[in-house]
């Protein structure tokens, strides 16, 4: 890592700023130097004067003085080799904040002379922009415009249209009116019609029905009554032909199952239900046969329902 | 509730549901009731059997199975003079000439010489349906044709009654015979159940008592008075084998069989009074059953073997009373008239048939053991000594007529009543035997 830092360049770029700094610092000392002496021949073309010992004294005082003044000199000289310094300095200082500030200046007029350009090119571009917004603007409003007009012209189209289909339709509905108007007319006609038929058929049917069912009572009872006589005949018959067995416990009960020839006669009676006591079985078995031919009604239809097979009870006396 | 019908509520669908199936047909069948009628012996024709025979036929093995099948009081064979036709094979009959007879019941047979013997062979017809119900071919020698008839008998009687028969049985009575010195002569007689084939197997001039059959029927009991006062025997009937059982001072009589045929109920005075005992035919000893200074007699075993009847006049008069095998205290049966003796259990148990009393007159009668209730069978006067047939149809009973005791049968309702076929003197103390070798239809 740190051996990788240190090839990064920008550590390169760095480290040559750094120097570049401490050559620019060398530069501006060893620069300074040279400078200031240009002053020292300033010093050097101060003029010497011989005086006498009163004037010794007055010389030396004079010269004291003069020394005071030299060195009042000197000092006010380095005083103003200092300002001097101290001006060049500033001057320099001035100089280079001037040069700066030029140089400041000089980028920001760059600056602004770029920016003056890109504010232009962005104004110019802007405007090309603005104008083909609105050359956009007044396409789409044209286009918009057009688009109403269209919009305009096809409703009304459709509206002349749907008029049309709703006077077309009104005609058809009306004619249709018309037509079913007609054909209630026509169906009412017929419906009375029919009605009127029907009736009379129901009237009719009700009538037939009516005496459909007095006729079928009437049979029906006669049935029953026919039902009920030869159910009294065979009964009568059988029971003159049942010889009960002697010695049998009190309380026997055993069903027969009869079979009849439309005739009359037995073709099968068979103990479907023992009363447990074989004599008393066999004795309703042979009533039965002993009764054949059995009485049955002479209506095939009554004889198929009720008599063609049908069960006996044998049981104790009441 | 409503857990109840929750958890059965499927259960009362299915049932809704079976009951609307079956309930659907839309009227019930006719059913015609009949009830009254009249009642009577059933008609049946025993056609006289077929012979070929140069000779007289050796029996008329129609007219005896005829004769018992009137006997028990259930059958009227219809006599041979009303007959259309004689068939012997099925194939000559003609149904429809019985049916117009109302004949519901047709015997035919034949009898045909085969060797020394015979063979009997016979059908029983349903008229009605022209159905044969029972069928057989039965060897037989001269001397059983009339065994081999009641044999055929038996085998009618069930297929129509549901019952077996007891005509292939014998009886076992009691003659006395007076003799030209006005001195009786006592026999012992063994004879078919219609009274035929009479064989005495003791005859003595002193008098005989009480003969009781062993459940097998090999052996009679009876009491002897040979040697001057009553004794118990037991002997064989084929050999003539007989052992004194009991002869304890005092009386000795009534002997009963036990149902086992190991024991045998009497009565003693060996103690001074008539008691009821029970001799172990294995060992001979005794156990008393009865203790009473009343007269105990005429033991009878109950078909289960656990308790006796007997004749006891401790109420003051003779009555019917009950006793454990095993003794104990004695129970009275017999409540109606002021007489009440020898009672016999019938073979299923269920009645008592027994002698009652009324002023002078006796007769037989049958007394119900579950509803108390007494029936009189019997219209004579001086009836005595009734025994079951072993199927309970028939009773046999001594009376007397014209002043001889005869035998005679009555069915066990009382409607048909018979004398047995006569025999020498006056007879007296009928005993059924048991029913031995029956062939089974």
């Amino acid at each position: 890592m740190l051996k990788k830092t240190a090839f990064t360049p920008r550590a390169v770029v760095y480290a040559i700023l750094v120097h570049a700094a401490l050559i620019a610092l060398l530069v501006v000392n060893l620069d300074w130097t040279p400078k200031s002496k240009p002053a020292q021949p300033e010093v050097d073309t101060i003029k010497a004067t011989v005086v006498d010992a009163s004037q010794l004294q007055a010389a030396h005082e004079e010269y004291k003085q003069a020394e005071q003044r030299k060195q009042q000199e000197r000092e006010d000289r380095q005083k103003r080799l200092d300002e001097e310094k101290h001006a060049v300095e500033q001057r320099r200082e001035k100089e280079q904040q001037i040069k700066a500030q030029q140089k400041n200046q000089a980028e920001e007029l760059a600056q602004h002379k770029k920016l003056e350009v890109e504010r232009q090119v962005k104004l110019k571009k802007q405007q090309a922009d603005e104008l083909s917004l609105k050359k956009q603007l007044e396409v789409e409003k044209l286009k918009k415009v057009q688009e109403v007009s269209r919009l305009a012209k096809t409703k009304q189209e459709k509206e002349a249209a749907e008029k049309k289909r709703k006077e077309e339709e009104k005609r058809l509905a009306e004619q249709e009116i018309k037509r079913k108007t007609v054909e209630a007319d026509k169906k009412r006609k017929t419906d009375e019609e029919r009605h009127r038929r029907d009736t009379e058929e129901r009237a009719l049917q009700e009538q037939l029905d009516a005496e459909q069912q007095r006729q079928n009572a009437d049979k029906e009872r006669q049935s029953k009554a026919a039902e009920g006589k030869y159910q009294g005949l065979i009964q009568q018959k059988v029971k003159r032909n049942w010889l009960r067995p002697q010695n049998t416990r009190d309380g026997l009960k055993c069903t027969v199952l009869v079979r009849l020839a439309p005739s009359g006669e037995v073709l099968v009676a068979r103990v479907t239900q023992s009363s447990g006591d074989v004599a008393f079985d066999r004795s309703a078995e042979a009533a039965v046969y002993k009764a054949s031919p059995l009485p049955v009604p002479p209506d095939a239809s009554l004889f198929d329902e009720r008599f063609r097979e049908f069960n006996f009870v044998f049981g104790p006396e009441g | 509730m409503s857990f109840v019908f929750s958890r059965f509520a499927p259960l009362l669908l299915v049932f809704c549901l079976c009951a609307m199936v079956l309930t659907t047909p839309v009227r019930a069948a006719l059913t015609i009731e009949i009830t009254g009628g009249a009642e009577g012996a059933q008609p049946i024709a025993i056609v006289p059997f077929g012979w070929d025979g140069p000779t007289a036929p050796p029996a008329d093995l129609a007219g005896i199975i005829s004769a018992d099948l009137h006997r028990s009081g259930e059958f009227a064979p219809m006599p041979e003079k009303n007959m259309v036709s004689r068939p012997h094979e099925g194939s000559q009959i003609n149904f429809a000439d019985w049916r117009a007879a109302g004949v519901p019941n047709l015997v035919i047979g034949k009898l045909r010489a085969s060797g020394s013997g015979y063979v009997a062979q016979f059908q029983l017809f349903d008229v009605f349906k022209g159905e044969q119900l029972a069928g057989y071919s039965i060897a037989s020698s001269e001397h059983d044709l009339r065994r081999t008839a009641h044999q055929i008998s038996d085998i009618i009687y069930e297929k129509l009654t549901g019952q077996p028969g007891a005509f292939a049985t014998r009886i076992a009575y009691i003659t006395e015979v007076r003799g030209a010195n006005a001195k009786s002569r006592y026999s012992l007689w063994v004879a078919d159940a219609d009274g035929y084939n009479p064989v005495a197997i003791l005859n003595s001039a002193q008098s005989l008592m009480s003969p009781a059959w062993s459940p097998d029927g090999t052996r009679l009991a009876y009491v002897s008075f040979e040697r001057r006062r009553p004794e118990v025997y037991v002997q064989e009937i084929a050999t003539r084998h007989r052992e004194l059982v009991a002869s304890h001072p005092g009386i000795n009589s009534a002997p009963a069989w036990s149902p086992d045929g190991t024991r045998l109920a009497l009565v003693l005075s060996k103690d001074g009074n008539p008691e009821v005992y029970i001799l172990s035919m294995r060992n001979k000893s005794l156990f008393r059953v009865t203790d009473s200074p009343a007269i105990d007699t005429e033991p009878s075993w109950s078909p289960d073997g656990n308790s006796l009847v007997f004749t006891s006049d401790r109420g003051g008069r003779p009555q019917l009373y009950r006793v454990a095998a095993s003794g104990g205290k004695p129970q009275r049966l017999t409540f109606e008239g002021d007489y009440n003796a020898h009672g016999v259990y019938s073979p299923d148990g269920r009645s008592l048939v027994m002698v009652t009393g009324e002023g002078n007159r006796f007769r037989i009668a049958v007394q119900d053991l579950s509803t108390g209730t007494q029936r009189i069978v019997t219209d004579t006067r001086l009836d005595e000594s009734p025994s079951f047939a072993p199927n309970g149809a028939i009773i046999v009973y001594a009376t007397v007529v014209n002043n001889r005791g005869v035998l005679a049968m009555v069915s066990a309702d009382g409607r048909v009543r018979q004398r047995v076929t006569q025999t020498e003197g006056n007879a007296r103390e009928p005993v059924w035997g048991p029913r031995t070798n029956r062939i089974k239809p």
